[in-house]
């Protein structure tokens, strides 16, 4: 067998050999209509019956959300398990988790399109609305952590009758400026992305009602060469601006621990290592919606084997830095020299009461995904969609070994505490999973799931020099056989 | 006739011109050879603080350098392991000025094998040194009284275990048949604990070694408390042993992966061979080059004083590398270009993407840096707080201010910004030059501060006149890195000729 690759390896010249040659981002020589047909089929078709399997109990669970809330309200934050120590429990670690998912959507867009990654058009789209609904459950948890949730617009430095001034020095207030324009900017970017593709949807639709809505959001876009000349600019302007805002969103949410002096919570390497790992967590999600959605829309030749390859080893690289963070935070723990900060990796990793949660995030952060330095692991989509979830889980424990282990036993024994959720902030936390799911199927009924017009710009016959490079290709073949 | 490049036509690569080279390499190594036979005879001149100051100067020198050099190991790692194609054409560049490595660790020797100069870089030696002197003449002393009261408390044991057993004997005959069993056992466990007590009898080797390291661990803790606490990090042994596992993986991964390529020019039928092996082993290398990275600037420049830490420390001396070591390839290429090389495949996209590169890590330094320099300013501990405190007294405030936030950020992200300039080849080669400038004060604040307090004992901030032989140091270690990247850049063609991606990379659109 390997007899017969080698020799059919050297009738081909190295850049067209299997491994080295690029990959087509789309399979099979699907043509520009079928693109449009295939991604417009999804919502002009009905949607399949595990749509609405799905949908359902997404939607009753978001009305879970619903109720806890009212209930939370109604009562008070008291009906949570935070106490004193642990004054920041589920709601924060749930607020970083959702928070950390809603990166990947923007860095896909902006980062990956600064840097020319070509892949990026498959699954750029779905990112980004999955990372809009993220922040919408994140903004949940700090809105009605303020207890009194009426007042929650004096988070806001707005003037208003009660002489309320904001501390401009706390980073949580940073934390309202960071996560709002982050979502201002995530939605402006996302719907400028959507323009040309909802033009697509106007013009196919065939009720009155589609029409005009279709139309009205398409901004009476004609695609013509002036608009594209302009959507372009304004695109590549708006990923330039993306870029430093996924940044700092997950390092403004550090800063929230970072600046204290709370041993566990107080390390210089914070920014990056948040930002490393909402990467981390935010591509595991990606897969984790994206697997399942391309097999039920048959969207295979456009979400390729390369492309989930390529997220395995984003997922593997930046699962490693989280790791480098990690030991960095032991190894420092221990030479630092610093009693508190000792105790408390000491409470952590051995003898407190979260151990087992420490475990538990190591193994599915920075062992579980170490799997991916095989091609074959990174090929089979049931180990990528499960080390997906692993990540999923590991990315939600450090949070929780972030946030209540470290203030759980902190400086004074006498005042160590014992941190564990109430029933109502369980079923909240799986109440915004409900509503995150409700929101990601209403996407896929009435949007565009994939990017189109950015998928056809990346076929091969879009390229302008297309011809040119079949020329090249027959040259080097020919003198490698001659 | 094709609107595109055919990577054919450029198969044969290129070589450097010797005739023009020469006189460079001669007026490198004049300078470098000048400088450092001019560094020795000072140091040898010198004394006082003056002359132990010069050993801060060498390491700055030889930090400068070697951030250039691992730097472009990173961008070789980088170029494999993310399947780049536009860095076809200067991975050479890279890969060469990687290999200037192993020489700048023979160049450190001097700094980490004379004791005299190596103390007075990191305290933490001396102060093991005379941990351990004191220990050398209180050992006997204290052992021996330790010992004693081992001794006299195994034959008080033994006492008390005879006087005990008189008694249970006699108890014994007059006990119930329950309350025998009871007393027996007490026994038994008396016993066997005067056994343990005999079986730690110094007389014997096992145990006085034991109660010597014991004795030890404790002179230790009490003598140097925070040296003692990190002093299975902080060891001489392991210090050294890490100084050479560093230099071999560094200057093994840079080695590996320079001669597969260099092998690849020449072998026209299987250089799909050599591309898949520097691909694969650059991811596998990449976790090796990170942990190396960090740990050598712990030793080296967190351990200038040893009871300051940052977990941050790693990746700011690692930012501060790949933006510069991107810089310093800029410079190369120009003058390559200047000097008629390159001309026909290089071009002005090259410079864009370089350029681009360039601008993020300026970005990623400022971000590394405040952070590290906000986290700790906040939360105000005294044990982080010193690094900074020490570098905003006096005028290093001012400079921390004119050359790290304004000539360090500030300008070349507005300059970089613009598309023009990262497209001109003067520019980008003046921009990569002020860079270079901005990093040799970076590392200057990282470094030189603590000479002054270190070596006068906190007197003084400054050693007078130190920096004349910064500045020599400089030129000197220098002079011989760039004799050596002209050197080894000499050694085969200056792109890889045969890479089967050179035709993305000679067709390179932005």
């Amino acid at each position: 067998m390997s007899q017969t690759v080698t020799n059919a390896e050297h009738n081909v010249h190295p850049s067209d050999q299997e491994g080295i040659a690029r990959e087509p981002l789309v399979l099979n020589n699907r043509s520009m209509s079928w693109i449009t047909n295939r991604i417009c089929g999804i919502v002009e078709n009905r949607q399949p019956l595990i749509w609405w399997i799905l949908f359902v109990p997404s939607v009753l669970l978001a009305g879970v959300l619903g109720f806890t809330l009212v209930y939370l309200v109604s009562t008070g934050v008291g009906i949570w398990g935070n106490n004193q120590p642990v004054a920041w429990g589920w709601a924060i670690v749930n607020f970083v988790f959702w928070i950390g998912i809603g990166h990947a959507g923007t860095l896909i867009s902006a980062i990956l399109f600064l840097t020319r990654q070509k892949w990026r058009t498959s699954v750029n789209r779905a990112s980004e609305a999955m990372t809009l609904f993220a922040v919408v459950c994140a903004g949940i948890y700090p809105g009605f952590h303020v207890g009194r949730f009426w007042m929650v617009w004096f988070l806001a430095p707005v003037p208003n009758a009660n002489a309320i001034w904001q501390n401009f020095k706390s980073p949580l207030l940073w934390d309202v400026f960071a996560v709002s324009t982050y979502f201002t900017v995530s939605v402006i970017f996302w719907y400028i992305g959507l323009i040309p593709d909802l033009a697509t949807m106007r013009d196919r639709a065939v009720t009155k009602v589609r029409k005009f809505l279709y139309g009205l959001f398409a901004l009476g876009w004609r695609g013509g060469n002036r608009q594209w000349r302009h959507y372009e600019m304004g695109y590549l302007l708006l990923a330039a601006l993306s870029t430093p805002l996924v940044l700092s969103v997950h390092s403004v949410v550090s800063f929230d621990f970072a600046t204290s002096i709370v041993p566990g919570w107080h390390t210089t390497i914070f920014p990056p290592y948040f930002v490393a790992g909402a990467v981390f967590g935010g591509f595991a999600m990606v897969l984790t919606l994206m697997l399942p959605v391309r097999k039920l829309y048959g969207l295979e030749d456009m979400i390729t084997p390369k492309h989930i390859d390529n997220m395995a080893k984003i997922i593997l690289l930046t699962g490693t830095i989280v790791g480098y963070a990690y030991i960095m935070e032991l190894f420092i723990s221990y030479y630092g020299a610093n009693k508190f900060e000792k105790d408390a990796f000491h409470l952590r990793i051995l003898s407190g009461h979260y151990t087992w949660a420490y475990f538990c995030m190591f193994f599915c952060n920075v062992i579980s995904p170490q799997i991916f330095w095989f091609a074959k692991m990174r090929k089979n989509l049931w180990v990528v969609f499960i080390i997906a979830n692993f990540v999923n889980a590991g990315m939600w424990f450090e949070r929780f070994v972030i946030i209540p282990t470290s203030v759980s036993m902190d400086f004074l024994p006498g005042q160590w505490g014992f941190y564990s959720p109430s029933i109502v902030e369980k079923w909240m936390f799986l109440g915004t999973f409900g509503l995150f799911l409700s929101l990601f199927l209403l996407f896929l009924r009435f949007l565009p799931v994939i990017a189109i017009s950015e998928v056809k710009g990346v076929l091969p016959e879009s390229d302008p020099h297309h011809h040119d490079w079949e020329e090249i290709k027959a040259r080097r073949n020919a003198a490698h056989r001659g | 006739m094709s609107a595109l490049k055919s990577a054919e036509d450029y198969k044969t690569g290129e070589i450097l011109n010797s005739a023009k080279a020469a006189p460079i390499r001669v007026l490198f190594s004049t300078i470098g050879g000048g400088a450092t036979l001019l560094f020795i005879i000072v140091a040898l001149l010198s004394k006082g603080e003056f002359q132990k100051g010069m050993a801060y100067s060498w390491l700055f020198a030889i930090v400068y350098f070697l951030t250039l050099s691992v730097g472009c190991i990173f961008w070789t790692l980088l170029h494999h392991a993310s399947n780049s194609g536009w860095g076809v054409l200067v991975r050479r560049l890279m890969e060469t000025v990687g290999s200037v490595v192993p020489a700048l660790f023979v160049l450190a020797l001097p700094i980490v094998m004379i004791p005299g100069i190596r103390d007075a870089l990191w305290e933490w030696f001396p102060e093991t040194h005379r941990v351990n002197e004191e220990w050398a003449v209180q050992k006997e002393d204290v052992v021996r009284k330790k010992f004693e009261e081992m001794k006299s408390g195994i034959d008080a044991g033994q006492k008390a275990l005879d006087a005990k057993k008189k008694e249970w004997s006699a108890s014994l005959e007059k006990a119930q048949p329950g309350e025998k069993a009871r007393i027996e056992a007490e026994m038994a466990a008396a016993e066997a604990s005067q056994e343990r007590l005999k079986e730690a009898d110094p007389s014997k080797a096992p145990v006085q070694n034991e109660v010597e390291d014991e004795a030890e661990a404790e002179h230790f803790k009490h003598a140097s408390p925070v040296l003692a606490s990190k002093r299975g990090y902080l060891n001489p042994g392991f210090w050294y042993f890490r100084y050479f596992m560093f230099a071999i993986a560094l200057s093994g991964i840079i080695f590996l992966l320079r001669s597969w390529s260099l092998r690849s020019d020449s072998d026209a039928a299987g250089s799909g061979k050599w591309f898949r092996l520097m691909r694969k082993w650059s991811c596998g290398f990449l976790p090796l080059f990170a942990v190396s990275w960090t740990f050598l600037m712990f030793d080296w420049l967190m351990a200038l004083d040893y009871t300051w830490f940052s977990t941050m420390w790693g990746v700011y001396l690692f930012a501060g590398a790949a933006l510069n070591s991107m810089a310093f390839l800029i410079i190369l290429l120009v003058g390559l270009q200047r000097s008629g090389h390159l001309l026909k495949v290089v071009n002005a996209e090259h410079y864009h993407i370089m350029g681009k590169l360039m601008h993020v890590f300026v970005i990623f330094w400022a971000y590394i840096a405040f952070s590290q320099f906000f986290l700790i300013w906040y939360a105000n501990m005294t044990e982080e707080t010193k690094f900074y405190l020490l570098r905003n007294s006096d005028g290093w405030n001012l400079y921390a201010k004119v050359f790290l936030v304004a000539g360090h950020f500030f300008l070349p992200f507005v300059f970089l910004l613009i598309r023009a300039m990262k497209k001109n080849m003067t520019w980008i080669a003046a921009a990569a030059l002020w860079n270079l400038a901005m990093h040799f004060f970076d590392l200057y604040y990282v470094i030189i501060p603590e000479r002054g307090p270190s070596l006068s004992g906190g007197e003084s901030l400054l050693v007078p006149y130190a920096w004349i032989t910064d500045v020599l140091a400089f030129l000197a270690v220098g002079g011989i890195f760039c004799y050596f990247v002209l050197r080894n850049l000499g050694q085969g063609s200056l792109y890889p000729c045969r890479d089967p991606r050179l035709d993305e990379s000679l067709n390179l659109t932005n």
